[in-house]
């Protein structure tokens, strides 16, 4: 079908650009917003056709109902906000790598053997509106950790010395964090009143809830040290990346190793 | 007494304190980690086969296999409401003790504050006129106002910890004084109990009738389930009340229950002749009269291509037996046993539907403590409070603006000001 197509030459757009990105100094700098926003507008049309192509199966829902459309809407949410948080990305690598983590994504989603990448009716208990709210504010906080583990490594990898660079870093971390935790806590929510309204209780301690909730604990963590003890540097630096392992294994870990509830995402 | 007063007032220190807070949330983590690597509500048996004996003593002895319903873990989550209560009293306490104490700075403090601006031929009247209609006023003197805009996302923490506690609070309420339990259904059948789930499952009344008008199953066309629909009616004293089609994803609510499409089954009715007598049983009744008791142990809906037959045990002389009948082959259709002709007639497959059933007096709660949360987090990590401080003189008015969270947030305010007056 016509979208499997255009997410392979969005794919493939997310490679170009991340070889400019590593061979061309102009689009390091001057060019960078519109090449990205290209590539945007492509991964946008392919979830918009996939979305109206599924209306043509006669199923109708949005693409956020299987692995292989959360893992393309992830991409898409990692870009997305990467083009939000422009003017914060004054350190650029947290821009480029957020950008190669996109492709990498991309690249699995759409190549790998062992993904089903079908169009799919949805099970009854998908049948809900609340799919929409819970799948996209979970993921744009997914995104906003990633971005927040990525300042964290580079944290780390700096060049030592520039107080400034760590200072940027630190920035952008805390705004990827601030957002990633309004927008988790959003996702936790509304999968809590979709879960009351589905199975009859809005918490059940099902293995991806109770992840969720440690990723939330985390988060809160990072949010009072710095806030309430004025952690920075190296603590928070730290924190962020144990947050985003916390994150995936809410995402990927729950999913294969643990059963539960949450078992339509595999 | 003074000792005493100490002592209290070192354990109330030690229960407010912002490190027993994020102990606990570590522990809570911990435990919870382990309440999805273990595995939870299991048979002895199991754990036995996955942790060897000693590792099964161990889970029992802390309740590892029931980690979200242990003493402990409920304890811990008290522990953490009644440290987050105390913890957020005393900051608000901090933060109500401040913002009383505001003051306007003298106009050459104001001149020299960076986003400030000087609005020359405007009195300080006709300034603070047109700012009160976004602003509220907080101070006035005689030469000076202080203004203030979303002064309420200050206070944006505390609702987002007081809203926990209330999240909790409604639990709790819905754990002591809700039910959870099912009922299920044949097309046609009515009931008025829901047997509660538990360790020992018992029945409980409802004050109405539940009529299963209908219930189906539709598929895709690849096979995939499309829908479960019951169509279900509430009868009291006789009359119906009610009639709703029940879904997944659209669960019925009366009188504070709510009924929702949980699973579905098959049950078989078994038609016999016993001397000559119409009798039908279930798969899960035992069938007694006039001595002959007897029992259907297993149904099959083809053998080879003798049609159905069911595995029958009964009882001959006190001893049990058991013996096939099969409803297409003359020889095994009519049998003698425990002393009476017993001839198999055939059998009859009905859907059923299972419709959880649960009472949440805590659920409005839990409800405003989510909006109270989302809320609480949007004006602390979007919005910031913003102040304008007003100060006079002969030939115009200094407007100096000051914002708690963010100094790009003061310049933008100061320019929204200036645009203002200045487009007049």
């Amino acid at each position: 079908m016509l979208n499997e197509t255009l997410f392979l030459i969005t794919t493939f757009l997310y490679l170009v650009l991340i070889v400019l990105i590593l061979f061309s100094e102009a689009t390091r700098k001057k060019y960078l917003f519109h090449s990205i926003l290209v590539v945007f507008s492509f991964h946008t049309l392919a979830l918009i056709t996939r979305w109206l192509e599924s209306y043509e199966l006669g199923y109708g829902h949005a693409p956020l109902s299987n692995y292989y459309e959360s893992l393309v809407f992830f991409a898409w949410c990692i870009t997305l906000l990467s083009l939000l948080l422009k003017k914060n990305l004054r350190y650029p690598s947290v821009l480029h790598s957020a950008l190669a983590g996109s492709l990498l994504i991309m690249i699995y989603a759409n190549l790998s053997p062992s993904i089903e990448r079908d169009i799919k009716p949805l099970v009854p208990a998908l049948q809900s509106n609340w799919l929409h709210f819970h799948v996209s504010t979970c993921f744009v906080a997914y995104a906003s950790f990633f971005l927040s583990f990525l300042c964290g490594i580079l944290f780390f990898f700096q060049s030592k010395g520039s107080s400034s660079t760590a200072s940027i870093l630190e920035e952008i971390n805390w705004k990827s964090v601030s957002i990633g935790f309004v927008f988790l806590t959003a996702g936790i929510l509304t999968g809590a009143v979709w879960a009351h309204y589905a199975w009859g209780s809005y918490w059940s301690w099902d293995p991806k809830e109770t992840w969720s909730l440690i990723t939330w604990i985390i988060y809160a963590l990072f949010l009072h040290g710095r806030l309430v003890k004025g952690w920075t540097g190296k603590k928070l630096a730290l924190l962020s990346v144990i947050g985003f392992l916390s994150v995936l294994f809410t995402y990927f870990g729950v999913n294969f190793l643990l059963s539960g509830l949450h078992s339509y995402a595999t | 007494m003074s000792q005493e007063v100490t002592y209290g007032k070192k354990v109330y220190d030690f229960l407010s304190s912002v490190k027993l807070g994020i102990s606990l949330l570590l522990i809570i983590a911990a435990s919870s980690v382990l309440g999805t690597i273990i595995k939870q509500g299991g048979t002895p048996e199991e754990y036995v086969q996955l942790y060897t004996q000693s590792g099964y003593r161990i889970i029992k002895l802390f309740g590892l296999d029931d980690v979200f319903r242990t003493w402990w873990f409920i304890l811990l989550l008290f522990l953490f409401a009644l440290n987050l209560f105390t913890c957020s009293l005393k900051r608000l306490e901090r933060d109500l003790r401040r913002n009383s104490k505001e003051t306007i700075p003298p106009i050459e403090n104001l001149r020299k504050m960076r986003n400030s601006l000087y609005l020359s031929g405007l009195s300080l009247e006709s300034v603070t006129e047109e700012l009160k209609k976004d602003y509220k006023v907080l101070i006035k003197e005689e030469d000076g106002v202080c203004l203030e805009k979303w002064g309420f996302s200050r206070y944006g923490v505390h609702f987002i910890h007081f809203s926990i506690i209330i999240i909790l609070l409604g639990s709790l309420l819905g754990l002591l004084f809700g039910l959870r339990g099912f009922v299920s259904l044949k097309k046609g059948e009515e009931k008025s109990y829901v047997t509660l789930r538990g360790k020992n499952p018992e029945e409980t009344k409802l004050d109405f009738l539940l009529r299963c008008k209908d219930f189906r199953v539709d598929f895709y066309a690849d096979g995939t389930p499309k829908d479960y629909v019951t169509e279900i009616e509430i009868l009291k004293d006789g009359e119906k009340i009610m009639e709703k089609r029940i879904r997944v994803n659209e669960p019925l609510k009366y009188e504070g229950y709510y009924f929702y499409q949980a699973s579905y089954g098959k049950e078989a009715t078994f038609y016999f002749e016993v001397d000559g007598r119409k009798r039908s049983i279930t798969d899960r009744e035992v069938f007694r009269e006039d001595g002959l008791i007897m029992r259907v142990m297993r149904y099959e809906p083809s053998i080879h291509d003798f049609g159905p037959g069911v595995l029958v045990a009964y009882l001959q002389n006190g001893h049990p037996e058991t013996t096939w009948f099969l409803r297409d082959v003359q020889k095994m259709r009519l049998k003698e046993i425990g002393g009476k002709k017993v001839e198999f007639i055939d059998v009859k497959e009905d859907l059923y539907t299972v419709l959880e059933v649960t009472k949440d007096p805590g659920i409005y709660i839990v409800w405003s403590g989510f909006s109270l949360l989302l809320f609480g987090l949007f004006t602390t990590f979007f919005l910031s409070p913003r102040k304008v401080y007003l100060r006079g003189d002969s030939t115009g008015t200094w407007v100096a603006v000051h914002s708690e969270k963010r100094r790009e947030d003061s310049e933008r305010e100061l320019k929204k000001i200036g645009s203002r007056f200045y487009a007049q």
